[in-house]
């Protein structure tokens, strides 16, 4: 009688996948404090982190007047404006000159292409951090510090962007391609009324990947830059925060790390399922 | 009339060899301009005793010889190999794990995907300072949860592992990601043969899932090297590499020799190094992956 509930229950956890739920719930719940912390961080009213036994609820909501206070002390508009205008730009500038590349590189025959695929391609091991230096010296030289230009120009060629496009243009039929021709429309004219709206999914993809990566950047802008006029919003967060010997606000500090998040996770939340899919998309082709 | 043919024809030839060339060329003046010029600068630049305003002097591998003989240096590479490693085996294998049993017909699927996933979309910079206020000696809710007063940022022992768990936290789900990408490209018909045959998760696990999805953990693993190799917010935020070093990691270091003390030469030395080390990681990666898929 007993073994027999025993095996109904056993039955029954197998088929709702009990022990999957449950570890994958701990697992959600540990990676989750974090974000926990900073909401309740957040709200505190900036004294109430100092009262004692500790509590984990706020005694009063202040998270509006905190964002303010803070908002006030450093000027977190110009830094929104700047980081909105590298990231949009550099989007922008990253598209124009991956399309037509990964164009030539998925549908046209041409000597080398092989050989220049790879140059390409390599860009993608070379990261930032390991040419910081010499980028560093190049944009001085330039005389581009400080500008919001400085921040972008090192990402303008995309190799993940022409890895993306290629595999989308390569999936368009040829008699597409050759319908097209016909009617006198080839090569760039091409690519601007048909290829793009045929690899829309494809930029969308990519487009979610920059702006995260580029949003979120914090090195490379916080080595170029030295005054508010392109400084970037994770630099602006990262002096108010760190800003030694008065000590960090953490009410405050966390206030305004909630207003840098909520754009991206905004569009996690509306779009989650393509977030989810770029994000998978960027390993299975690299 | 048919000399006029060809060249037309001539032209449209010419166009059609050249055009390809022409929609290469703005990645290619970004590439060679931001990407392979510096790179090569750096490693002839490394070559030479050097400084701001001062006359370079051609010495040869001698900046190579004075950066081997400072044992600050290895000091940071032993650092950055105990980060590395902790950090990419507990990361890969834990997000390998939650992949295998999340690939599943499970009701809350989407939502542990934007769980685990969440870390990623956020700023380091804010990763950094949460954690900062989480390991804070008097307020932080840890040492309140664990009922002590522990310096972790600021113990010799202690700051490397809290780095590591960052780091872990930042990127398993985005590993978790890639390896729930690459199970799904799996042939289900294969599980049912094996369940047939009375194999137990684990035996499908080890005998299945795990030799199929081979490039995938390949690449995953090779990510992580590459990132944690190149983790250097973190540092920069958190610690700055104290206390006495004991957290101090290759880009910190670098960034230090560059900027803090303007030693270019040396801080030349360092990149290229490093980007000969990153370059042979790589290649590495590419060999296996030839030799895998030959055999296969």
């Amino acid at each position: 009688m007993r073994s027999q509930t025993r095996n109904k229950v056993w039955i029954f956890m197998e088929k709702n996948h009990v022990t999957t739920n449950l570890v994958l719930i701990i697992t959600s719940a540990i990676v989750l404090i974090p974000l926990f912390w900073i909401i309740i961080t957040a709200i505190k009213e900036p004294a109430e982190i100092f009262y004692r036994p500790f509590s984990l609820i706020p005694k009063r909501f202040a998270l509006f007047s905190n964002i303010a206070e803070a908002w006030s002390r450093a000027p977190f508009a110009k830094y929104y404006w700047n980081t909105v205008v590298v990231v949009m730009g550099l989007l922008v500038v990253q598209l124009i000159i991956a399309i037509p590349a990964a164009y030539a590189f998925a549908r046209l025959e041409f000597k080398g292409k092989n050989l220049l695929f790879m140059i390409v391609l390599a860009k993608l091991m070379i990261t930032a951090q390991s040419v910081l230096l010499p980028n560093y010296l190049l944009i001085s030289s330039l005389g581009l510090l400080d500008t919001k230009l400085a921040i972008a120009l090192p990402y303008f060629s995309s190799p993940l962007g022409v890895l993306l496009f290629r595999q989308a243009f390569k999936q368009i039929p040829q008699e597409v391609v050759d319908a097209a021709k016909i009617d006198g429309c080839q090569g760039l004219k091409f690519i601007w009324h048909i290829g793009i709206s045929l690899v829309k999914p494809m930029i969308v993809a990519f487009s979610i990947i920059s702006i995260v990566y580029h949003w979120n950047e914090f090195f490379w802008p916080m080595l170029v830059t030295d005054t508010a006029k392109a400084r970037t919003l994770t630099i602006g967060l990262a002096m108010f925060g760190l800003k030694g010997e008065t000590g960090t606000e953490w009410t405050l500090t966390m206030a305004i790390a909630i207003v840098v998040v909520v754009p991206l996770f905004f569009m996690f939340a509306v779009f989650r399922r393509q977030f989810i899919n770029s994000f998978m998309q960027s390993g299975t082709t690299g | 009339m048919i000399k006029n043919s060809h060249e037309v024809k001539g032209t449209k030839l010419r166009k059609l060899v050249i055009r390809p060339y022409l929609y290469l060329i703005p990645i290619f003046i970004f590439l060679i301009a931001f990407t392979y010029y510096p790179i090569a600068r750096m490693l002839y630049l490394s070559l030479f005793q050097w400084d701001i305003g001062s006359e370079k002097v051609f010495i040869g591998i001698e900046n190579y010889i004075t950066i081997s003989k400072t044992p600050l240096f290895w000091q940071v590479i032993k650092n950055n190999i105990v980060f590395s490693f902790g950090s990419v085996f507990i990361s890969v294998s834990l997000a390998l794990f939650l992949a295998v049993l999340a690939n599943k017909n499970l009701k809350f699927k989407g939502f542990y995907q934007s769980m685990v996933f969440y870390p990623h979309i956020i700023p380091l910079a804010v990763g950094a300072l949460i954690w900062i206020w989480l390991f804070n000696p008097r307020q932080g809710l840890f040492n309140h949860l664990l009922g002590v007063e522990v310096n972790w940022l600021n113990s010799f022992e202690l700051a490397l592992p809290s780095l590591m768990v960052v780091q872990i936290w930042a990127n398993m789900g985005y590993y978790f990601l890639l390896f729930l990408a690459g199970l799904q490209n799996l042939p289900p018909n294969l599980y049912e043969v094996a369940e047939l045959e009375g194999a137990n998760s684990w035996q499908k696990f080890r005998y299945l899932t795990f030799p199929l999805i081979n490039s995938t953990t390949f690449f995953v693993i090779l990510l992580a090297i590459i990132q944690s190799i190149q983790s250097v917010d973190l540092v920069y935020l958190m610690t700055e590499g104290g206390p006495a070093n004991s957290s101090n990691l290759i880009i910190y270091y670098l960034y230090t020799e560059a900027f803090r003390w303007w030693h270019l030469d040396i801080a030349s030395t360092i990149s290229s190094i490093l980007f000969i080390v990153l370059l042979l990681l790589t290649a590495f990666y590419f060999i296996l992956l030839e030799r895998k898929v030959y055999y296969a």
